[in-house]
């Protein structure tokens, strides 16, 4: 159950952190993974 | 033109991801409390919580956030997820930004607003089918989902039997 007496609104800050950490690891991924497929669609299979 | 196209690309990307991880660990801190679950500073958001905590809204904004997250995050229905996570996204606004007397809690409220909006502008074209103005009922049950005309029988056997 929620403890309604013990405001902790830093709690938040948290959520941020965890948020744009993924925000950059998504962007990173999202870049590795559209220079792999541009190198496979010069270099790969013909 | 393609600098201006890689940017747009991996800012929504960011936005999304952003968004999506944002609602998933707030819905997952809920039910399995890495951090103490926040509780608004102020009253009205205090008491408005406490309200929702009794009523069972707020396990099922809890629940919106997961699946809404998820769907996020992962890129899967992020139309559909974007829908789910309105109401949260609109209530979390109002209630940071106007109510609560924090700027760093202000700030997140009304950042996730926007970024919310940009994602719902750049997945715009999947909801303009939604603003059809004569909309004929097309039922899930009905195989092509088509409504049948009464006025104008397809079949044969439909005009015998009418005529």
């Amino acid at each position: 159950m929620v403890d309604l007496t013990n405001p902790s609104p830093l709690v938040m800050t948290h959520f941020e952190l965890v948020a744009f950490t993924a925000g950059l690891l998504g962007v990173v991924v999202t870049v590795i993974f559209d220079r792999a497929t541009h190198y496979w669609d010069r270099h790969g299979r013909k | 033109v393609s600098v201006m196209k890689a940017f747009e690309r991996y800012a929504l990307v960011f936005v999304r991801v952003y968004l999506g991880g944002f609602n998933l660990i707030s819905g997952l801190n809920y039910f399995f409390e890495f951090w103490p679950q926040p509780v608004p500073h102020d009253p009205t958001g205090a008491a408005y919580m406490s309200v929702t905590l009794h009523l069972g809204l707020f396990q099922m904004a809890k629940v919106l956030e997961v699946l809404g997250g998820t769907s996020l995050l992962f890129g899967i229905s992020v139309p559909f997820g974007l829908v789910l996570l309105f109401p949260v996204t609109m209530t979390v606004f109002v209630m940071n930004v106007f109510f609560s007397d924090l700027i760093h809690v202000r700030i997140s409220g009304a950042r996730n607003f926007c970024f919310h909006l940009i994602l719902l502008a750049a997945y715009a074209r999947y909801y303009l089918p939604l603003l059809a103005l004569r909309a004929p009922v097309r039922p899930i049950w009905r195989p092509g989902g088509a409504e049948p005309s009464l006025s104008q029988p397809r079949s044969r056997e439909g005009m015998v039997h009418n005529g």
